[in-house]
């Protein structure tokens, strides 16, 4: 008996070695995971750029069966729907149904149950964790995911160097908070020759995306937009139409960029210039960088399992966050994706 | 009695069945008015908030169709601007292929049986074609400070056409297929001749985005291809064919003028056209350059009588000198007898002297020694000065002036005979050059009345077989429309029968 526990012991610890260093495949019909390193093992303090290369590599479990309904914001649908192609190649048996949807239809569908994941561009407002709250007497949890960055975007020959947050709130404020004043041409920038009388044109989102409610918080301080601002359908046609327009400038997610574009760069709080990069996402030296969230309701110290906990696993590891470098986002830092597997476990 | 109301029964079954056969499969001759728009999420847990806009696919028919136009007319308009006093032949290349692939992409998808399939489809090619020539910069690249009146037009098309979009689809979904098309786009960076692509490309099949999967998911695909089946009138169809056709001689004629450009851009038609404007300058530069050379030659040979002439003048000058120098000879043979003179004397003191000085060693003076020497000298410098005579006497001889002459006109002769030879030989050369010159000239035009006559050939033979293919096209027009137009009525005002 006790040469068969210590057979079983050894198996084991093999099993648990050759699942750390090896592929994704299905580790047999045990149902076993491999433990989360504890946090803080990898990488340092929030804000520390990283490899992904350094988080834990994804291992699947065997036999995983269900269904996933994912209802959510369109700018985060795009990542979940790149991960249910990936995975659907790890899990033929979990059916995925995708749907993108206006940002506000994502959280009342996480309110009646209709939704198991609801991808968010922006966090959840306090109305909305309110309601949730009400009905289930706990909130719901908001997992970062990827990190992305509200980009400025004006044309390729516009010599504009740099802008500051009052300055974007006096260009695409209808009412500029105190102490800022409206900017209607880039003379008023500072630009000169050419540009000194020349009106600015705007670019941006529709108030249903995550990006314009975001930009409205963060620089026009909830103040409306100015009414010339032209609404485009996604990010790609907001850069097109700065690419197209000199006098334009526009805000879109950094993934977009192209070659006839320029970013401009930001100031910081503390009033240097930062373009939108990774480590300085990452840092929040850039000021408009944000989180991409899936909302789920967990209930808590209760584990999160199923389909949707193994989906939200998964983008939480090396190879989670390799994809999200694929799909043109930022990933995360490693403190910041064992902060979303503490909320998954716990 | 039972037996007669059983064959009425049968006849008027059978006629009945007979009737349905002849009528279109499709449905109702008359369309009813159908609503396209945003798809609903059916299948999902919970129905999505609608609220989308909704058309009609008759309006949207009419609408997509216009925009074609519009859209072609923008491209054309601004290849046209490409194009005028463009002299560079890849830019006009370019420019052309840019407006014919534009032009036949677009109207085909406008000629499309399902309305809602088309504005899909018209948002992939505007949206590529936009990501092309704007976002990547290609434009410029291409066109230089050109580029502008393209990217104009480009985004106006594109704007337009996302606007057609949002009749149909909702703001969720129209930044669904934004990111698909830009996702797509990312995926295919090399991909330049975008206005093939269509929607079912990478919607649907094997490497179908997972974009497009989740507005599968939102019922987006459950209009696309449903209109068609709906649709499937004669007289739609009928519609789509003329569309479709009229269009066409334009189309074929910026065909043609594509295939000029892009023959013209060719390097090896551009080498050989520029090996035929390098020989026909240098036909033209021939004559000239023939007057340039016989010019230089002519010029040449006065150089080299001149320089004869020098020589002679030279010889002559020369011979002057010498006739100078003999006659100052005259002189200095008259000097060198007073010098032996002087040193007759001379020696006779010093004679005196130095025998005063040896005279205990030589041997006794002797008178006829001197006397001898001194004679012998006398006859040396009268033999010199009989020479110098007659030197002089040959000098200053009418014979040798003449002698002089003789050699002088005999070599001016040979120089003029010399020029002479060398201008005939020149003037014959360049009769026979002339003469190869026109020959060429001839051979040329009837080169150039032997390519008319073939391009004349081809031309007819090709709008023969358009014709040919126009009328086949018809005749299937007609084998398509027969039934509808039979059961479905008269074809839609203006229409052409």
């Amino acid at each position: 008996m006790t040469r068969l526990l210590l057979t079983m012991a050894m198996a084991l610890l093999w099993a648990l070695a050759a699942g750390c260093s090896g592929p994704i495949k299905p580790r047999g019909q045990s149902g076993d995971r491999v433990a989360a390193p504890p946090p803080g093992a990898e990488g340092a303090a929030t804000g520390t750029p990283v490899s992904s290369d350094v988080l834990p590599p994804y291992v699947p479990v065997a036999g995983l069966t269900g269904e996933i309904t994912s209802i959510g914001a369109s700018t985060a649908t795009h990542l979940v729907a790149r991960f249910a192609a990936e995975f659907r190649k790890i899990y033929p048996d979990v059916t995925l149904q995708v749907t993108a949807s206006p940002i506000s239809i994502g959280p009342a569908a996480l309110l009646e149950g209709r939704a198991d994941l609801v991808p968010m561009s922006r966090p959840l407002t306090p109305e909305e964790v309110q309601s949730f709250t009400k009905k289930y007497g706990y909130p719901p949890t908001e997992i970062k995911v990827a990190a992305d960055a509200l980009a400025i975007y004006v044309g390729k020959k516009n010599p504009v160097p740099g802008l500051t947050l009052g300055q974007l709130d006096g260009i695409f404020s209808q009412a500029q908070r105190t102490g800022t004043s409206s900017i209607e041409t880039w003379g008023q920038l500072g630009l000169t020759g050419e540009w000194d009388d020349l009106p600015i044109t705007l670019y941006g989102y529709g108030p249903e995306e995550g990006a314009y409610q975001i930009f409205r918080q963060q620089v026009l301080h909830d103040k409306p937009f100015r009414l010339s601002l032209r609404v485009e359908g996604g990010g790609s046609s907001i850069v097109q139409g700065v690419a197209a327009d000199p006098a334009a400038i526009g805000f879109a997610s950094v993934s977009f960029a192209c070659k006839a574009v320029r970013v401009v760069p930001l100031a910081g709080a503390d009033g240097r210039f930062y373009a939108p990069t990774a480590q300085s996402v990452r840092s929040h030296d850039y000021p408009l960088g944000r989180f991409l969230y899936i909302c789920v309701n967990k209930p808590p110290r209760q584990p999160f399992g199923g389909p949707a906990a193994e989906f939200l696993r998964l983008l939480l590891s090396r190879e989670g966050q390799q994809l999200v470098a694929a799909a043109g986002n930022i990933p995360l830092d490693a403190a910041t994706v064992n902060e979303g597997r503490r909320s998954l476990a716990e | 009695m039972s037996l007669r109301l059983f064959a009425l029964v049968a006849i008027w079954i059978a006629t009945f069945v007979c009737a349905g056969c002849a009528m279109p499969i499709s449905g109702p001759a008359k369309e009813t008015p159908r609503q396209v728009g945003p798809a609903h999420a059916g299948s999902t847990k919970g129905a999505l908030a609608s609220g989308g806009p909704t058309i009609a696919s008759a309006e949207l028919d009419e609408l997509t169709r216009a925009f074609a136009d519009r859209y072609v007319g923008l491209l054309s308009s601004a290849c046209d601007a490409l194009k005028k006093d463009n002299s560079d032949l890849v830019q006009r290349r370019e420019a052309q292929e840019l407006m014919v692939n534009g032009a036949t992409n677009v109207y085909d998808i406008a000629s499309n049986a399902d309305a809602f399939t088309r504005v899909l489809d018209l948002v992939v090619v505007t949206t590529l074609a936009s990501q092309v020539w704007i976002d990547d910069d290609r434009a410029t690249e291409i066109f230089g400070d050109r580029a502008e009146v393209l990217v104009r037009a480009l985004h106006h098309g594109r704007v337009e056409a996302w606007a057609l979009a949002a009749q149909v689809l909702r703001p969720d979904q129209i930044d669904l297929l934004d990111y698909l098309l830009w996702d797509w786009r990312r995926q295919n960076p090399d991909m330049v001749r975008v206005y093939f692509v269509r929607f079912s490309n990478f919607a649907i099949g094997r490497g179908k985005s997972a974009d497009a999967e989740v507005l599968a998911a939102g019922g987006l695909f459950g209009s696309v291809g449903q209109a068609g089946q709906a649709i499937g009138e004669a007289r739609l169809l009928t519609e789509r064919m003329f569309y479709q056709l009229k269009r066409e001689p334009t189309l074929l004629r910026w065909q043609a003028e594509a295939l000029q450009d892009a023959a013209l851009a060719t390097p090896e038609v551009g080498r050989a056209l520029a090996d035929v404007h390098r020989l026909t300058d240098e036909v033209e530069q021939l004559p000239k350059n023939v007057a340039a050379e016989r010019q230089a030659l002519l010029a040449a040979l006065d150089e080299r009588m001149n320089r004869a002439d020098a020589t002679i003048a030279n010889v002559r000058a020369t011979l002057g000198d010498a006739n100078r120098l003999v006659t100052s000879l005259g002189p200095v043979s008259d000097s060198l007898k007073d010098t032996f003179k002087m040193a007759d004397a001379l020696f006779a003191r010093y004679d005196s002297w130095d025998r005063w000085r040896t005279a205990a060693r030589s041997r006794p003076f002797d008178i006829r020694e001197y006397t001898t020497a001194l004679e012998q000298l006398a006859a040396s410098a009268g033999m010199v000065n009989e020479v110098l005579k007659s030197s002089n006497e040959l000098l200053a001889s009418s014979e040798w002036d003449r002698r002089v002459q003789q050699v002088s006109e005999s070599a001016d002769e040979r120089v003029r005979k010399a020029v002479g030879e060398s201008q005939q030989v020149v003037n014959t050369f360049f009769w026979r050059a002339y003469a190869a010159l026109a020959i060429l000239f001839v051979m040329l035009i009837i080169c150039l009345a032997t390519a008319f006559v073939l391009m004349r050939r081809l031309i007819k033979r090709v709008a023969s077989n358009t014709a040919l293919l126009r009328s086949q096209g018809d005749r299937a027009v007609g084998r398509e429309a027969g039934p509808g137009a039979g059961a479905g009525g008269a074809p839609r005002e203006g229409v052409p029968g």
